[in-house]
């Protein structure tokens, strides 16, 4: 009797799709994770969190599904547990010598240049070092810092980053070079690319061009990337997931016109990505939209269309398993946020957009601009605090040329030094669409009223009136669709 | 079909761009970038022959030149570096490295800043000829432009100067009958050396030394100059309270147009060889 009670449990088990219990368990890791990032005492959300959790398992069903997004809930607390807390205020600061080795630079901005590094000494961590433009270090270089005073990081952005200490302009010497590893190895080929391009293009241009293929936009002029800023293009600059979807469709039909049979262009494809992003120095964003488009590629694979929700949701339950301390990222934000709102205001701006013609993709263009901008316009209120009123316009002059700047740009970092100077209009083509891109930032941004910047009071209220108004209005239009 | 055309009006475009803004220039011009706290002036010939002044404290030279140079042109025909301090040479070490450079003028004056020595070290990897400034020298390019050094009176070469500013090359740029006279970070004292040796120091354009200091621009200087217009190349809201108050006062009485990069941003003038004539910009 007790043996058939157990084999109809069982049935009812099973009755659950394995994607319904990830999407349920993700749920939970990530509101987990949202609460270790919001609280910083654990006992506290955790306390917090059983609470909620009885309340959900009394009045929510199915009841065995809830349990999971509770165990989720719960992981991510463990997890937030273990990241590593701040050094104590007066460890490693003072005058210090050490060891350590360049993870990643240099970022050069005006005068100054900057380099993250890790150390080999009794401090286990990054330090934030300001240099002189020259001599010039590469990642994997191994250096001896004389720092007359390292202090304490007061930018939450570095902190964010594990990176607690700081030091000026110290004496360097290089005393050798890292192990060499795929990723070395792939930061070491970013750099020659980068060397290729500045030989071929003339600044700014090159820079930008840089920026946009593989987001090292270092050297970048300052009044372009305010201009960049004030028109809410930054992202294109930051290979973000645009840049990666760009290029996952241009390998596809490359590799699709080599005779490659679907499934192996896939296999191909995912692979030749992940190389990307490691290529690129795993920025977040990249990662983000690296890990999904290869899930898609991977679902299509098995013949099942993505669930958007679950791919989602699990991406950033991944990433957030592997370093919760992402969440505090900007790139990782809007990236996630630009996603969230391409799947939920993105097919709705389609419909309202149905007096648009559907040539050229302007349609979908105009939608999926809109959407992404929407979805994080109140992150960059909250995070940088001004609004680009002029954003949407230029995404859309933009937006379009982005796969030219990949279609002419790859060739010529690909191809061989011997052979590049026979692909000289696609240095000229290049550079006047380059041009066009700068044109449309710097023209845009010196319009009158171009930024509007919230009194520092209003951001709270701005951001939740954006995402409680768009919340709103996407469900109504849902409801009414429905 | 459709996509074949898109792809030849984008080809034609882009061609048509490309080849208006890679056309050389047809008048004489010179250009006072605004690179910040620093120096940094490029003379376009009529014909394509560029001299490069000082590179300023960073790279942002490279921008400036990559969007002032007509496209494809990656060759500076001279380099001159007045002095080797980093506010005038970090700019020029990364000139060297991204561009064509068909000769350097330097002092030679031994000094150990970091992006003077790699600017060296550029000079001996891709074997740029380097020419040590002295007085009475005269560099001829394309169409009668003449670079007259006017100082320093000897060879700086390998010596060790306790002040580094004392050695600036000063150099008259002349164009018909206009000229432009650099003076890197010049004291008032080389400015007297240069009045008792009874030089033509005359020009239409003075480039103020040293980001207008009070140290520069004499007033004695300034009478044998005697410029129409001057240049301070200098940053906005710079730690050193440049440029000073006293100089300002000294080129106002004088009657001497004036303009500071920190405000106008980058200072263009034109010559037809008889007459300057400034572009995009008031006093």
């Amino acid at each position: 009797m007790e043996g058939i009670q157990l084999e109809t449990n069982f049935s009812i088990v099973k009755r659950f799709h394995p994607s319904q219990v990830w999407r349920y368990l993700v749920i939970g890791l990530t509101l987990g994770f949202i609460s270790g990032a919001v609280v910083s005492t654990t006992g506290l959300i955790a306390a917090a969190g059983l609470i909620i959790s009885l309340a959900l398992l009394f009045f929510l069903k199915p009841r065995r599904l809830v349990i999971y997004s509770l165990v989720g809930f719960l992981l991510a607390l463990v997890r937030w547990a273990q990241v590593p807390p701040p050094p104590a205020p007066a460890y490693f600061v003072g005058p210090q010598s050490f060891i350590a080795t360049v993870t990643s630079g240099p970022r050069i901005r005006g005068v100054n240049v900057r380099y993250t590094v890790k150390t080999d000494s009794s401090y286990k961590g990054l330090v934030e070092v300001l240099a002189k433009p020259y001599p010039s270090y590469k990642a994997g270089d191994i250096l001896q810092i004389d720092c007359a005073e390292v202090s304490a990081v007061s930018f939450l952005y570095l902190q964010h980053k594990s990176v607690w200490r700081q030091c000026a302009w110290p004496k360097i010497f290089v005393i050798g070079q890292a192990k060499a590893n795929i990723k070395t190895g792939l930061g070491r080929l970013r750099w020659l690319a980068g060397v290729k391009i500045n030989k071929l293009l003339p600044m700014p241009f090159a820079t930008l061009a840089t920026g946009m293929l593989w987001g090292d936009d270092t050297g970048l002029p300052d009044k372009l990337v305010k201009n960049f800023r004030a028109t809410g293009t930054t992202h294109l600059l930051a290979v973000s997931g645009f840049n990666v979807s760009v290029l996952v469709q241009i390998i596809f039909i490359v590799l699709i016109s080599f005779a490659l049979r679907r499934q192996t262009a896939s296999v191909a494809a995912i692979g030749l990505v992940g190389l990307f992003v490691i290529f690129t120095g795993a920025e977040p964003s990249v990662v983000r939209a690296g890990i999904m488009g290869s899930v898609v590629l991977l679902a299509g694979l098995v013949g099942r269309p993505a669930d958007k929700a679950n791919v989602l949701l699990g991406t950033a339950a991944v990433m957030l398993s592997f370093s919760p301390t992402l969440i505090f990222d900007l790139g990782w934000q809007l990236s996630f946020a630009s996603m969230v709102g391409l799947s939920t205001v993105g097919p709705v701006l389609r419909k309202k957009f149905d007096w648009l013609p559907e040539k050229y993709g302007l349609r979908d263009s105009l939608s999926q601009t809109l959407a992404a901008t929407l979805a994080t316009l109140p992150i960059i209120v909250w995070q940088i605090g001004q609004v680009s009123l002029v954003s949407p316009l230029a995404n859309v002059l933009i937006g379009p040329v982005v796969v030219l700047v990949f279609v002419l740009g790859l060739p010529l970092v690909l191809l061989p030094n011997a052979i590049v100077w026979l692909l000289q209009p696609l240095v000229w083509l290049l550079m006047a669409v380059l041009a066009y891109v700068m044109w449309v930032a710097n023209t845009l941004a010196a319009l009158p009223g171009a930024v509007l910047k919230p009194a520092a009071v209003l951001v709270w209220p701005v951001v939740i009136l954006c995402y409680g108004g768009l919340i709103w209005w996407v469900r109504k239009n849902y409801q009414n669709n429905q | 079909m459709k996509k074949l055309n898109l792809l030849i009006i984008l080809l034609v475009v882009g061609l048509v761009v490309w080849f208006y803004q890679a056309r050389q220039p047809e008048v004489f011009s010179l250009t006072f970038f605004d690179v910040g706290q620093g120096d940094a002036a490029l003379v376009q010939i009529p014909g394509g022959q560029n001299i490069l002044i000082d590179g300023g404290p960073d790279r942002s030279v490279l921008s400036k030149l990559g969007q002032t140079l007509p496209w494809g042109n990656r060759q500076i025909d001279l380099v001159i570096l007045s002095h080797p301090h980093s506010d005038h040479v970090t700019g020029l070490a990364a000139v060297l490295e991204n561009y064509q450079v068909r000769q350097v003028l330097i002092t030679g004056v031994s000094h150990t800043a970091p992006a003077y020595l790699q600017f060296l070290q550029y000079i001996r990897d891709k074997k740029i000829p380097a020419l040590i400034g002295e007085s009475g020298q005269i560099i001829k390019l394309a169409g009668g432009v003449e670079v007259q050094v006017l100082y320093p009176t000897s060879s700086y070469a390998a010596k060790v100067v306790a002040d580094i500013n004392t050695t600036s090359l000063v150099v008259k740029i002349k164009y018909g009958e206009t000229g432009v006279l650099f003076t890197g970070d010049m004291p008032i004292e080389v400015e007297n050396e240069l009045l008792r040796r009874q030089l033509d120091l005359s020009a239409q354009i003075l480039k103020i030394g040293h980001q207008g200091s009070l140290t520069s621009s004499g007033l004695d200087f300034l009478q044998a100059v005697n410029p129409t217009y001057a240049v301070i190349s200098v940053g906005a809201r710079n730690l050193y309270g440049h440029p000073s108050a006293e100089v300002l006062n000294r080129l106002q009485n004088r009657g001497i147009i004036y303009w500071r990069t920190d405000q106008a941003g980058d200072i263009k003038f034109v010559s037809d060889g008889k007459i300057w004539e400034a572009l995009n910009h008031r006093p």
